[in-house]
């Protein structure tokens, strides 16, 4: 009896049980089943979120560049360097600048230049500006000047590729280059410039000068008649 | 002229199996001091920065400063023609366009050399400011490896979060999320099979994963790989060389999600 009692029990716990398990098992199903759907949504959903991310990635992936900087180098390649030298040099010549320069008379040799600031080495002071001419009107023109003992000696001879040049500056003009004296130990260098397919002298800084010095560059016109006519050309 | 010889070829094979699937051409600085890569993929999101000193190579000189444009793929069809031991000897005249490198087996008996045009490759250069980064989290580069290529299956993104724990790797995507947690190493035999931290402010950054795969492919180089994490900066990912230099990945974050 005992045992059929347990046994009944048994049974009707085991009957029971499924019952119970049963609904246990189905309301978690449904349990499950209604928090599956809403995964599956989830789910769906984080897929959405994934395109989304997907989609949005190239905006949420930044850039190494957003950190560190570019490095540009300031190097540059000597032809570089070169260049802008020339357009600068061309550019000072064509604004006819002239600023910092001041005309001085000097008691033993008449007129001259004084910086009225500080130049640079290497900086552009000035242009030699006169009248661009080949060497035979060149002569014969200073064949002409030469009778007359007043006039200055206002001719620059040189020699661009192969042709030799003046530049004539002995007319009075409002340029300053012109009127730069000469010393064998000048703080100014000349050099060649071409403009335009035409040869233009500027005077250079060869040295820092500073202000109210005289600006002075060689002549280097060192030929016997010339010192005998202008002396001064030896110092 | 520039000249550098290397005794294990093998080196620079894993360089470039490490850098040959982030960059297609790569832009060699060749100077005194030895040479130096920069160069960013072509998203410019990573950035690698490779530098090999001179005193690491068996004989290097360098007259003057050299910058080669490698096609990297090219460079790699060379290097597969010898083996990890074979000798090798990278030539260069002083304005050539094209680079010579040469393999000789050890017992000296084949000798082979290969000539590569050289590339003009016009690419900027990053100015990366040194960085005091609030963690540096060393462990074994295979232990790294395994951690990007498991996590990557399931999500795009891994977020490295540092803290005085640990370092966690987390991801999440379709099928789920992922974690692996690393606490320091508690006793350590050698250096470079443990995991240390050393952490001035907890950081919890995200990441692209495939590009953390991409670094990965350095793991040959050295056993041991150097995670740098500050806030907001990108992550530093280095492999020494040894004896040779580093190879640095550079990955730009991506900003975290509002969840």
């Amino acid at each position: 009896m005992v045992s059929n009692i347990t046994s009944n029990d048994n049974e009707k716990v085991i009957k029971d049980m499924p019952l119970v398990s049963d609904t246990t098992f189905n309301s978690k199903a449904d349990f499950n089943q209604s928090p599956l759907s809403s995964k599956l949504n989830n789910s769906h959903k984080i897929s959405l979120n994934v395109k989304h991310i997907n989609d949005t990635s190239d905006n949420k992936q930044q850039k190494v560049t957003a950190f560190f900087p570019i490095r540009r180098s300031a190097r540059k390649t000597k032809n570089i360097v070169n260049e802008e030298k020339q357009i600068a040099l061309e550019e000072a010549i064509a604004s006819q600048n002239e600023d910092g320069l001041k005309i001085t008379v000097f008691p033993n040799k008449g007129r001259g230049i004084i910086a009225a600031k500080d130049f640079a080495r290497g900086d552009y002071v000035v242009e030699y500006s006169g009248e661009l001419i080949y060497i035979q009107e060149a002569r014969k023109r200073e064949a002409i000047y030469s009778q007359d003992i007043s006039t200055g000696c206002y001719m620059y001879y040189f020699k661009y590729g192969s042709t030799h040049y003046c530049i004539d500056a002995t007319p009075e003009s409002s340029r300053l280059g012109r009127l730069v004296n000469h010393s064998r130990f000048g703080n100014l260098i000349p050099k060649v410039v071409e403009v335009a397919g035409l040869p233009r002298i500027v005077l250079i800084a060869k040295t820092d000068i500073k202000r109210d010095e005289e600006l002075t560059y060689d002549y280097g016109d060192r030929s016997k008649e010339s010192l005998i006519n202008h002396p001064w050309l030896a110092y | 002229m520039f000249e550098a010889r290397l005794l294990k070829s093998g080196q620079l094979k894993k360089i470039l199996e490490a850098i040959k699937e982030l960059l297609k051409e790569a832009t060699f600085d060749c100077s005194d001091s030895g040479i130096q890569l920069q160069a960013m993929d072509d998203a410019h999101v990573s950035l690698v920065s490779m530098y090999l000193k001179s005193t690491g190579f068996d004989k290097f000189r360098c007259d003057r400063n050299l910058s080669m444009g490698i096609n990297l793929e090219s460079m790699v069809k060379i290097m597969k023609c010898c083996s990890n031991d074979d000798i090798m000897t990278i030539k260069a005249q002083d304005n050539a366009d094209t680079l010579t490198i040469m393999f000789e087996t050890s017992n000296q008996e084949k000798m082979s050399d290969y000539e590569m045009k050289l590339m003009n490759l016009d690419q900027e250069h990053l100015g990366i400011p040194e960085t005091n980064y609030s963690c540096v989290i060393k462990m074994p580069s295979t232990e790294f490896a395994r951690i990007c290529r498991d996590l990557s299956q399931f999500g795009e993104s891994v977020i490295i979060a540092c803290t005085k724990d640990g370092v966690k790797f987390s991801t999440s995507g379709d099928i789920g999320s992922a974690n692996v947690k690393l606490s320091q190493s508690a006793s350590i035999d050698k250096e470079e099979e443990g995991v240390s931290i050393e952490m001035q402010q907890a950081v919890c950054l995200t990441f692209a994963c495939r590009y953390l795969n991409l670094f990965c492919k350095a793991a040959p180089l050295s056993p041991q790989v150097i995670l740098s994490m500050s806030g907001d900066v990108p992550l530093v990912v280095e492999y020494q060389i040894e004896e040779l230099g580093f190879i640095r990945y550079y990955l730009a974050p991506k900003i975290e999600e509002d969840d």
